[in-house]
């Protein structure tokens, strides 16, 4: 039996500020939690289409792997939160 | 320091006022991602991983105090307060909004500074010995040849659109301080049998995922000849550097595949074939930018400073910091000063809009308003007198800018990793940050003595972890970050590419590692032997065993 497909949500920057967004079906939001998943690659691809069409908002989308709705990839969830060090601190 | 002529200035401008429509454009819809995207790739616009990232062209790592302050502005004003210094002598901002982009770029055009070719397959910025124009054991200022560089790299047509990016460094010293063996080509100044000051060449130099030393190519170019030698370089590299393949597309492949011998007899052939006059530039021309080099009006002093020695002996803190970050310079009464950005525990290369300003300030108060960027992801104050140094020193520390470290174990190169990078597999900084703190205490550090450790987040290298006395470098497997020892790299003079030891380490495992290298080292160093030395001893075994000894 073939595995399953990978669970994967689709993300972007946003192309004015650079933001971290995930498309919710409907709209992009730089909340996770609230990201569309994707279970079957038929409609990953279809959501990546989506996101071409919607060039004019966002730049770079792909699709990242989620596990029971956690993305993956230590990349992907560092670029979800920022930074993991404390960066700017004036007069430090 | 050199200032923008009216062609400088009005063609900066075209180009900031072109990329603003080039912007409005993409908002508007006018243009797509794939049309736009090598546009802001040519004015520095990246998208890492959180944002755009803009990074600005330090041009052989010299600033103005006016520029400075420029840079802590836009930190302030389109970019989250702070700024990162590159081990390329540049600065990136990591938070700029693309639709402010157009407006930072008119700012730093106000200050004759721009983004551009610090991206793409072109020229970038030439680095330079930071120590350039001061240094005492340098023959000559490079800089003069830097910007004639400059110059002659910004937008020339052919070398536009390169096989893949290609970098220069130049030192006029001796000592090289500017990583030469590890660049696409590395000029050293020297001098022929009549004295002349000249270039030794050579080429094929680079880190990344195949790291090569450059090899010399020609022991001596003369000045006048030195562009359109570089030229013919060019010239045989765009023609048969590989296209096919990004991984294999670098000068130092080309170089590697042809053998050195017949690269060379190709650049000579077309060095050769160039109707030299045409590519060397006018006598005129060469005197002005010359000129702009010209030593500041240094004092008449004595070589020593009686005030300057009274506080090393009654303030051990401020003879720490002067043990470690001061450079002889060339001008006696004059000091070359180091300012970390390395605080214990810190992020290396960053520093704060305060941070710049106060820097731009103890330029103008303590020197004569000219400031360096480090490839080591440093600052240097280059003409401060040594009676001076004790109030510099005090500006230094209320805005956290006193560490004693320079060339020491916490003066650590990393790169910006996986905290920024999109390319990174790892993140760099915090081990960066572990280490720091491991080795916190400073007299620890002087005992210790000169250790470059360097940190990379990728096979990149941004970090120069080849060139590391101890490299690390971060990568990824099965979802977990590991990290690679390596060990006897150098950049400087007798340069070295680290030797791979161990296993990869987790990251918690990586400062602990670092101290059994450190304690094998004092434990065999001879008498003013540095951790290098004692390595290129011993060999690379006994610092290997170092690491297996604790059971790893």
């Amino acid at each position: 039996m073939s595995k399953p497909p990978t669970p994967q949500v689709l993300t972007a920057n946003d192309l004015l500020t650079g933001t971290v967004v995930f498309w919710t079906g409907s709209a992009w939001s730089t909340d996770p939690a609230t990201a569309c998943i994707f279970a079957d690659p038929a409609s990953q691809q279809a959501a990546l289409g989506d996101a071409e069409a919607d060039a004019g908002r966002v730049v770079g989308a792909y699709l990242a792997d989620v596990d029971e709705g956690r993305l993956v990839r230590l990349r992907e969830r560092i670029r979800t939160t920022g930074p993991t060090i404390a960066y700017a601190r004036k007069g430090a | 320091m050199y200032r923008y002529d009216d062609f400088d200035a009005r063609f900066v401008r075209e180009r900031t006022a072109q990329f603003r429509a080039q912007v409005a454009r993409r908002i508007a819809g006018e243009l797509t991602e794939d049309e736009f995207k090598p546009l802001r790739l040519m004015n520095g616009l990246y998208l890492q991983l959180h944002a755009y990232m803009l990074r600005v062209a330090i041009p052989y790592g010299t600033l103005s105090s006016v520029q400075m302050r420029a840079l802590a502005d836009i930190a302030d004003r389109w970019d989250r307060g702070y700024g990162h210094f590159t081990t390329r002598q540049n600065i990136q901002f990591n938070w700029p909004k693309l639709e402010d982009v157009p407006d930072i770029l008119d700012a730093l055009a106000d200050v004759e500074m721009h983004a551009i070719q610090t991206s793409g397959n072109c020229i970038r910025n030439v680095t330079a010995d930071a120590f350039a124009g001061v240094a005492a054991d340098e023959i000559e200022d490079p800089r003069p040849t830097a910007e004639l560089m400059r110059q002659w790299s910004t937008l020339h047509p052919e070398f536009s659109f390169l096989p893949r990016k290609f970098k220069i460094a130049i030192t006029g010293s001796p000592n090289d301080r500017a990583a030469t063996k590890v660049h696409d080509i590395g000029l050293r100044m020297v001098r022929d049998d009549a004295g002349a000051p000249g270039y030794e060449v050579a080429v094929g130099g680079g880190q990344g995922r195949t790291p090569m030393l450059a090899s010399v190519i020609r022991p001596f170019v003369p000045k006048a000849q030195l562009l359109a030698y570089l030229e013919a370089i060019m010239r045989v590299y765009n023609l048969h550097g590989r296209r096919d393949n990004k991984f294999k597309a670098r000068i130092k492949i080309l170089v590697h595949e042809l053998g050195v011998a017949e690269f060379t007899r190709q650049v000579e052939e077309a060095f050769r074939g160039l109707d030299g006059p045409s590519v060397t530039p006018d006598a005129g021309l060469v005197a002005a930018i010359e000129a702009a080099f010209e030593p500041p009006e240094y004092a008449v002093l004595d070589a020593s400073s009686p005030r300057f020695d009274r506080a090393k002996a009654a303030d051990p803190d401020f003879g720490r910091w002067a043990a470690t970050n001061l450079m002889a310079h060339k001008q006696p009464g004059y000091a070359a000063v180091t300012v970390s950005l390395k605080p214990i525990g810190g992020i290396p290369g960053d520093a704060t809009s305060d941070q710049m300003r106060a820097l731009a300030d103890a330029s103008e108060r303590f020197g004569f308003g000219e400031l360096r960027v480090t490839h080591e992801q440093n600052i240097v104050l280059p003409d401060v007198r040594l009676e001076q140094l004790p109030s510099l020193w005090r500006h230094l520390r209320a805005a956290g800018l006193d560490t004693p470290n320079r060339g020491l174990v916490t003066d650590i190169i990393a790169c910006p990793g996986l905290d920024y990078c999109a390319l990174a597999t790892a993140r760099s900084i915090p081990v960066a940050q572990a280490i720091s703190e491991r080795f916190a205490d400073a007299e620890r550090q002087q005992v210790i003595g000169p250790l470059a450790i360097k940190i990379s987040g990728c096979i990149n290298a941004c970090g120069h972890h080849h060139v590391g006395h101890i490299g690390v470098l971060g990568l990824e497997k099965n979802g977990e970050e590991f990290y690679q020892l390596t060990l006897g790299g150098a950049p400087e003079g007798d340069a070295a590419l680290g030797k791979r030891a161990g296993p990869g380490l987790a990251a918690d495992e990586v400062p602990g590692a670092i101290e059994r290298l450190v304690d094998r080292y004092l434990e065999a160093r001879q008498e003013r032997e540095t951790f290098l030395q004692t390595y290129r001893r011993l060999g690379h075994d006994a610092f290997k065993e170092a690491l297996h000894d604790a059971g790893h």
